[in-house]
């Protein structure tokens, strides 16, 4: 249950906010693309500390940028 | 692709309805008037003592207004509790506690026994003892000692066990205050929020508050331990109140409990001058800790500038200049982008079989021209909490009651430019009053998203349109009743944004 609200939740932002927001994600796949992936393959609580990582990397002094899929 | 469109256009239409029916509806602020019919409140431990005959019913309308300098206090006389209370220098906003320091004991049948400018006594006699509840008013402050002696007169010891209430919580739909009361556990160590909806005991408390939006309750026991309930009554109401221990009084004797009470705003100020502690019940939530720094940064442009309007404006300039490093390096990255953006396309249009391929291809292009494409999601997200808490900073704070700003009487409350004559009916969504400012801004956001759309194509260029009205027409309705303070805030912070990405724009 938690799995699928988390999974529509990230839906939701793609559908809505995504296009107002300024595209701001520094790798491809972007941080909502990657948290939904690992939610659907390690899920929920896996998925969702694996997109905390990936989020917390995604800022102008981490120094990683570009590719960078879900393992 | 049609059919998403739609979609969002739908759901964004549910969401507006279903946050204007969860919206609390305007009410004048009007002092109940006597109620034919008060329910009593069943007592939380004692049940033998539950029933209460028709009569003793009947009696409970005599209400009583003792009147102070910053302070009107409701009573009423023959259960001597404290049913609201009306702060004057607060455009007379109540606060209503129900049944404020009611002993639960329905055998007792209080008189007003004296009162003099700062104090009101009650008092009750039955064949077994003497109650007497004396209301000693501070004039300086928003503190009063209630001394509550009760004595026994019969030739048997009598047990003294009655719970003494803080006030009864009303979570019903026509509370416009529902949403925003709760209770306040103070210990020694720190003192934590409780929702109030569900029966809970803590045992061993120092002090017991209850809040609205912007006032509090707050009793603190002076000289014995005791703990404190929540008890639900029913699915709208919860009483909130202390259990003190259980003493056996001998025949003629007597014993005496101080409480330490204050009713009156939530307002760091004056809380923290009386009692550090009980300033704990100043809560903002869940990023309470910004909020407060927030709070503290409005107070300090307030003490210059002399003006909360002025001040909010202000705080408004200050977050912007703080967050300014990362939206110009966000917006400069964007610019970069839709510079590269027709290689781009060309590179989409050439791997279009092989997303992955096409997706290595665009990061070596921004490789190759050097640009750190963008700044990353985590500055985007860091902005959240701040919103967040200045939201729940306003929405809160009492310091802007009664504050004006140009047309505005109140910046805790709609703008109202125009107020509707009594004849007209309520409107939908816009109700009785027509609010200016949430109109000004959907429109500036308007603007500042218009000017700032990046050229993109296709299918998703659609949805960018429809978002560009969608979100200012979902914005202006949501801010539509919120305090004219936080939307003066939201409106100087679009303004800020429409005129830097002008600039930007020119120097492209």
């Amino acid at each position: 249950m938690l799995k699928e609200g988390a999974l529509k939740l990230i839906q939701y932002y793609q559908m809505f906010f995504k296009g107002v927001l300024p595209p701001s994600c520094r790798f491809v796949p972007s941080c909502s693309e990657y948290t939904k992936q690992a939610i659907e393959k390690y899920g929920f609580f896996k998925g969702v500390l694996k997109g905390a990582r990936r989020i917390s990397l995604c800022h102008p002094f981490s120094g990683k940028i570009g590719y960078d899929p879900l393992d | 692709m049609e059919k998403r469109l739609i979609l969002a256009i739908a759901l964004s239409l549910l969401v507006l309805l279903a946050w204007s029916a969860l919206m609390p509806k305007p009410q004048p602020v009007v002092v109940q008037g006597v109620k034919t019919d008060i329910p009593m409140p069943p007592s939380p431990t004692t049940s033998k003592e539950q029933a209460i005959p028709q009569a003793a019913q009947k009696l409970t309308e005599k209400l009583l207004t003792y009147k102070q300098e910053n302070l009107e206090v409701v009573f009423d006389e023959t259960q001597a509790f404290l049913k609201n209370a009306i702060f004057k220098h607060y455009s007379n906003h109540p606060l209503s506690l129900g049944y404020g320091f009611l002993l639960s004991d329905p055998s007792l049948v209080y008189a007003k026994s004296g009162s003099s400018g700062n104090s009101i006594t009650f008092c009750s006699t039955n064949t077994a003892k003497k109650v007497t509840k004396k209301f000693i008013f501070h004039k300086s402050n928003y503190t009063i000692d209630l001394e509550i002696k009760i004595q026994n007169i019969s030739t048997a010891p009598v047990t003294i066990n009655m719970p003494l209430l803080l006030g009864v919580l009303d979570f019903s739909g026509n509370n416009p205050q529902a949403r925003y009361q709760d209770v306040t556990i103070g210990t020694e160590e720190k003192s934590s929020h409780i929702n109030g909806r569900k029966t809970t005991q803590f045992s061993d408390i120092k002090f017991l508050g209850m809040r609205d939006q912007y006032f509090t309750a707050i009793i603190e026991p002076q000289s014995i331990r005791s703990s404190a309930f929540i008890s639900k009554l029913n699915n709208q109401e919860s009483e909130v109140g202390l259990n003190v221990q259980t003493e056996i009084l001998q025949p003629g004797s007597q014993i005496g409990h101080l409480y330490r009470i204050y009713i009156g705003p939530q307002d760091l100020k004056v809380l923290g001058n009386i009692n550090p502690a009980w300033a704990g019940v100043i809560h903002y939530g869940t990023f309470d800790f910004i909020s407060q720094i927030l709070l503290q940064a409005l107070n300090f442009l307030h003490n210059i500038v002399r003006n909360w309007g002025l001040a909010i404006i202000c705080l408004s300039l200050l977050v912007y200049l703080l967050l300014y490093p990362l939206s110009l390096k966000q917006m400069r990255s964007m610019k970069e982008m839709q510079v590269l953006q027709p290689k781009v396309e060309a590179l989409r249009k050439a791997y279009k079989d092989n997303p992955q391929r096409m997706n290595k291809e665009i990061m070596e292009l921004y490789k190759e021209h050097k640009v750190n494409p963008l700044g990353g999601c985590l500055p985007l997200l860091l902005q959240m909490p701040i919103f967040f808490a200045l939201y729940n900073a306003l929405m809160r704070s009492i310091v802007l009651k009664g504050a004006k700003f140009l047309w505005i009487k109140d910046l805790s409350e709609p703008d109202r430019l125009w107020v509707f004559p009594d004849s007209w009916p309520n409107l939908p969504i816009i109700g009785h009053e027509f609010n200016i400012l949430p109109i000004i801004m959907a429109i500036g956001m308007f603007v500042q998203q218009k000017i700032s759309s990046t050229s993109a194509s296709g299918a998703s260029a659609d949805q960018q349109k429809i978002m560009l009205i969608v979100m200012p027409v979902m914005f202006g309705l949501i801010f539509y009743r919120m305090p004219s303070g936080l939307v003066l805030y939201w409106f100087v912070n679009s303004i800020l944004m429409l005129v830097f990405q002008l600039r930007l724009n020119k120097v492209k």
